[in-house]
């Protein structure tokens, strides 16, 4: 029992981008590894100067995990002090290094048997989620009493569509994905979750689909995609703070194609889709390229911008969740999902009084009141805020979107999200 | 490669009030044309048809003058306001842009419609002033501006208001029967079939005021309301239907058909205007979900309560001003519940609102059955005669006796002067209270301008030797008037003694002649003398009778 939000405008937007094929920019002049991504600190392992090749380990996490981050290209390290700006809108220390074009390849097989092998596999190759949250995957599969995956296909934002042309382009190679993880990890059922207005994409599932894996069609509103949402419409389950709680596991369509590729082909996480495409684009179009590009190297191999528009913005990652950027010397991370550059008009930056409509109550998927948190954090009331339960936000952005008067509710509430996370970290210390 | 620059923006990207129909400006907009029905309804029915019975031109315009006059009004006074406090800016367009003219148009619609214009302005300029800008101006406002107002004018210029009434019809408004039905036993059919049927009672033929015109065009209104998804459907359909389940419940205590009586108090008064338009007002309304459905409970409740229990004919407006005053309160209260985990604590908050409610209603049928206690139902008291019981005069005593129908039992008592019971109390079987106070009401010893209502009787009896002397007295304007006769078989002298009867009603001459001279009783020609319509003529008639009985007395004949 959830609520969503049917989204009247912005519908044509993805028709920019999903009905092309995907391109490749696979040959960038240098990439960027930041060495901070998602509040882990990570530590270069290669100098000024070495030679590396693509695959290569170049850096590991700093917390007790050791995860690794591998090199795209290969060439050679020129600096281990880069300032690149990255999704989360600050200015990051990145490992640069330029490409050498001979895309020498270094690999280590995996052997894999059983469940620990498997996820030893995961980790090594770096596996995240490529949804968005950059969380790693295979801390999802370590709880032994997980029976149940559901696959999460919904792209529920408007204007992106890379794991809609991925998973139309790659849909045998979903399915090897889904079956691998299925024997491994010794899972009974699986849910495929799309929307239902997808219809070539509905076809081209029906031949796959038996008794353990099912096709759920979702309507077309947001936020679909969100995980409790997806836990409780195919299992009828609650959670309180992880999917494993209630034995099943959410996975991207894109993650787990990229779980099929390091299983089969041995090949680690270096290379992504991310959608480009927005109103001041000439041809917005889904673009396969290396982790570590530069995103004005890709704007210029797609055709440069309009330079003729005053006004035009850019984001990084969805319209309702992501940043803005003043720049475009961004790294793409694997993280990041969508460039989108659009046009401004004039009367955007003006904001009016609240008028109580109330309609931001009416519209939050988890019942919070963003307006009353709005004026509570203004007086910094942390017990006023804990009451009103402002940590269970999930920045979905509908409370702003849906403002007649155009307050900054959605700002506010993660502001308010952030002081009471910071308390409870004082008072655990 | 070159690096392009952009423009920064703060988070969100993407709303839905950039598209230039979905604004706040946009809602109010929708606001105003909701109401253009009623307006239609209002200038046809109180213009119009009005126009045609009085033959007044100023009759035709009034409601639209009411209008633009109460909407000028407000605008103006905000753009005084925004004169002196941004000197710089246009008042007109920031006065404008606040949207001042709301409460003024707002205002003329729920005054009566034969309100004196002056009246309007001052109305106007209060609900803008201290409804609106001492609170901070748009937005900041606690009480609804418009009722704030009415309120006030209501409150000073009762008088003032009801003075100007042309239509007596109008004056005697359905919510005024009420009283009437709750307290003075009026049967509610009656009431209903006066006004020409319950349908013609919802469909307001006679309505004193723009917003009560029409409940079509109300209706109309408020479902572009909700299509346009401006107000919230929840407030006003709760606020009806508690107001409806509080007077069904309350109707079957005190034995009056339930539906009839629920309908009645719904669809009179400005209650549908006030659900639809006052109590859904963005500002002051509660914004969480839970609060709005809190509020326009206790509104329902309210509205009822005050109805039944004071002295307002119309509860609407006090309750919406006391409900917007706890609307932080509510708002709350009501966004904490909605996200509290299910447990023990949540249970126990819905239940004390519920015992809130349960609590009032209860107390309301207590003190309406209170009410309904006092008054009786009303017995059918008829006077057959009234007759001076003569033989009790020879021990001086003076009684009289009444033959009275009761509820179609005949019944004799005996009673003195003033109307006190001296026997036959007991003969009564029905409420002794209500029988001592119309005989009270009913004594000899008043004056009257009818003949058959006054009776004169007689006071003093001296016999000696045969010769008598009686003086017979009846009740004047001011005091008795007296006739005095000496007897002996027959009247020997007569003489009418009007020293005591101040202050002559008629300017009857005082005259000294023969008892036959003066009174004539029913010939019709001595009658120049004594007119028999005035206080003193029909207390000497009176008087004159009594004798004509008591010489029947005397010669030995039945006091029938």
């Amino acid at each position: 029992m959830f609520k969503t939000f049917h989204i009247n405008d912005y519908k044509e937007n993805k028709k920019l981008t999903c009905d092309k094929e995907i391109i490749n920019f696979l040959n960038p002049l240098n990439i960027y590894i930041p060495l901070i991504d998602n509040n882990i600190t990570y530590k270069p392992l290669v100098n000024i100067n070495e030679y590396v090749c693509k695959g290569q380990v170049i850096a590991r996490s700093n917390d007790g995990n050791n995860f690794p981050i591998h090199s795209s290209v290969s060439g050679i390290v020129s600096d281990l002090n880069y300032k690149m700006w990255t999704n989360n809108g600050k200015l990051i220390t990145c490992i640069s290094i330029s490409n050498d074009f001979k895309e020498k390849f270094y690999y280590k097989k995996y052997d894999v048997v059983d469940k620990t092998s498997f996820i030893e596999l995961l980790k090594e190759n770096g596996i995240v989620g490529l949804g968005g949250s950059g969380f790693f995957t295979y801390r999802k599969y370590i709880n032994s009493n997980i029976d149940t995956l559901i696959v999460n296909g919904c792209e529920c934002e408007p204007f992106i569509s890379c794991d809609y042309r991925s998973m139309i382009e790659r849909i045998n190679d979903l399915i090897e994905g889904i079956k691998i993880i299925k024997k491994y990890l010794n899972i009974k059922n699986v849910y495929i979750c799309i929307k239902n207005n997808k219809l070539e994409l509905i076809k081209s599932f029906e031949k796959f689909i038996n008794k353990d894996i099912n096709l759920i069609l979702l309507k077309d509103k947001y936020p679909v995609g969100w995980e409790k949402y997806l836990v409780y419409k195919c299992l009828k389950k609650k959670y309180k703070s992880y999917p494993f709680e209630v034995g099943c596991v959410v996975n991207n369509t894109s993650t787990i194609i990229s779980i099929y590729d390091a299983f089969v082909h041995s090949k680690p996480l270096i290379e992504r889709v991310v959608t480009f495409t927005g109103t001041c684009l000439e041809n917005p179009i889904n673009v396969n390229v290396k982790i570590g590009t530069s995103v004005n190297e890709v704007l210029n191999f797609l055709g440069g911008i309009n330079n003729n528009i005053l006004y035009k913005s850019l984001t990084v990652g969805g319209l309702f969740t992501g940043k803005s950027m003043s720049f475009d010397n961004i790294c793409i991370t694997k993280s990041l999902n969508a460039i989108i550059i659009n046009k401004l008009s004039n009367n955007n930056f003006n904001s009016f009084e609240c008028i109580g409509c109330g309609k931001c109550s009416d519209v939050c998927p988890v019942y919070l009141s963003p307006i009353l948190i709005k004026i509570q954090y203004l007086d910094k009331n942390k017990n006023e805020l804990k009451e009103l339960k402002a940590m269970n936000c999930i920045n979905c952005g509908l409370c702003s979107y849906i403002c007649p008067s155009k307050v900054d509710l959605s700002f506010f509430t993660n502001k308010s999200k952030e002081l009471l996370l910071k308390e409870r970290q004082n008072e655990h210390k | 490669m070159n690096i392009n620059k952009y423009e920064l923006y703060k988070e969100p990207f993407i709303r839905r009030a950039n598209n230039k129909f979905y604004n706040t400006k946009s809602i109010m907009f929708d606001y105003f044309i909701s109401l253009i029905p009623l307006f239609l309804s209002g200038i046809y029915k109180l213009g119009y048809l009005k126009f045609i019975n009085s033959k007044n031109i100023y009759d035709l315009f009034k409601p639209i003058i009411f209008i633009l006059l109460g909407g000028l009004i407000s605008y103006s006074v905000e753009v005084v306001y925004f004169y002196i406090k941004h000197r710089k800016e246009n008042p007109f367009i920031n006065s404008f842009n606040s949207f001042s003219f709301i409460p003024g148009v707002i205002l003329s619609m729920i005054i009566p419609i034969y309100t004196p214009l002056w009246i309007l302005i001052i109305g106007c300029v209060i609900s803008n002033f201290i409804g609106k800008i001492i609170f901070g101006g748009f937005g900041k406002n606690i009480f609804n501006p418009a009722l704030v107002g009415y309120i006030f004018i209501i409150s000073g210029y009762y008088s003032n208001i009801n003075n100007n009434i042309n239509d007596i019809i109008s004056s005697i408004t359905p919510l005024n029967q009420l009283q009437n039905i709750l307290k003075n036993n009026f049967k509610i059919e009656e009431v209903i079939n006066s006004y020409g049927g319950l349908i013609n009672l919802i469909l307001n033929k006679n309505s004193i005021s723009i917003a009560e015109s029409s409940v079509v065009a109300l209706v109309i209104g408020f479902m572009y309301l909700c299509i346009k998804k401006v107000i919230d459907y929840k407030i006003p359909v709760i606020y009806l239907l508690s107001s409806f389940i509080f007077c069904f419940f309350i109707s079957l205590f005190i034995n009056i058909n339930p539906f009839v009586f629920s309908f009645y108090n719904i669809f009179t008064g400005g209650l549908l205007f006030g659900a639809v338009y006052m109590a859904t007002d963005p500002v002051t309304s509660p914004r969480s979900v839970y609060g709005r459905i809190i509020y326009s409970l206790f509104l329902g409740l309210l509205t009822m309560f005050l109805r039944f229990l004071s002295n307002y004919p119309d509860g609407t407006a006090t309750s919406i001003l006391f409900m917007n005053m706890l609307t932080p309160l509510i708002d709350n209260f009501g966004a904490k519940l909605r996200v509290k985990d299910f447990n023990h604590k949540k249970i126990l908050n819905v239940l004390s609102i519920v015992f809130i409610y349960l609590l009032l209603s209860i107390y309301t049928i207590f003190k309406i059955n209170e009410q309904k206690i006092i008054e009786e139902p009303k017995i059918k008291i008829e006077i057959i005669s009234i007759r001076q019981d003569f033989k009790s005069l020879e021990n001086n005593e003076i009684k009289f006796n009444y033959e009275l129908k009761i509820e179609g039992n005949k019944i004799n008592l005996t009673c003195d002067l003033n109307g006190n019971i001296l026997n036959g109390l007991n003969n009564i079987n029905e409420n002794k209270i209500l029988i001592t106070n119309f005989l009270k009401e009913n004594k000899v010893n008043k004056k009257s301008t009818s003949k058959d209502n006054h009776i004169g009787y007689i006071s003093q009896v001296n016999k000696n030797n045969g010769l008598i002397k009686f003086i017979a007295v009846s009740m004047g304007y001011v005091d008795n008037c007296i006739i005095e006769i000496v007897y002996e078989n027959e009247i020997i002298n007569s003489e009418v003694n009007l020293s005591k009867e101040t202050q002559l009603d008629g300017g009857l001459e005082h005259s000294n002649g023969s008892i036959n001279d003066l009174i004539d009783l029913g010939n019709g020609e001595r009658i120049d003398v004594v007119s028999n319509v005035t206080y003193t003529s029909v207390a000497l008639i009176s008087a004159r009778k009594a004798v004509d009985d008591y010489i029947i007395f005397l010669k030995g004949g039945n006091n029938e």
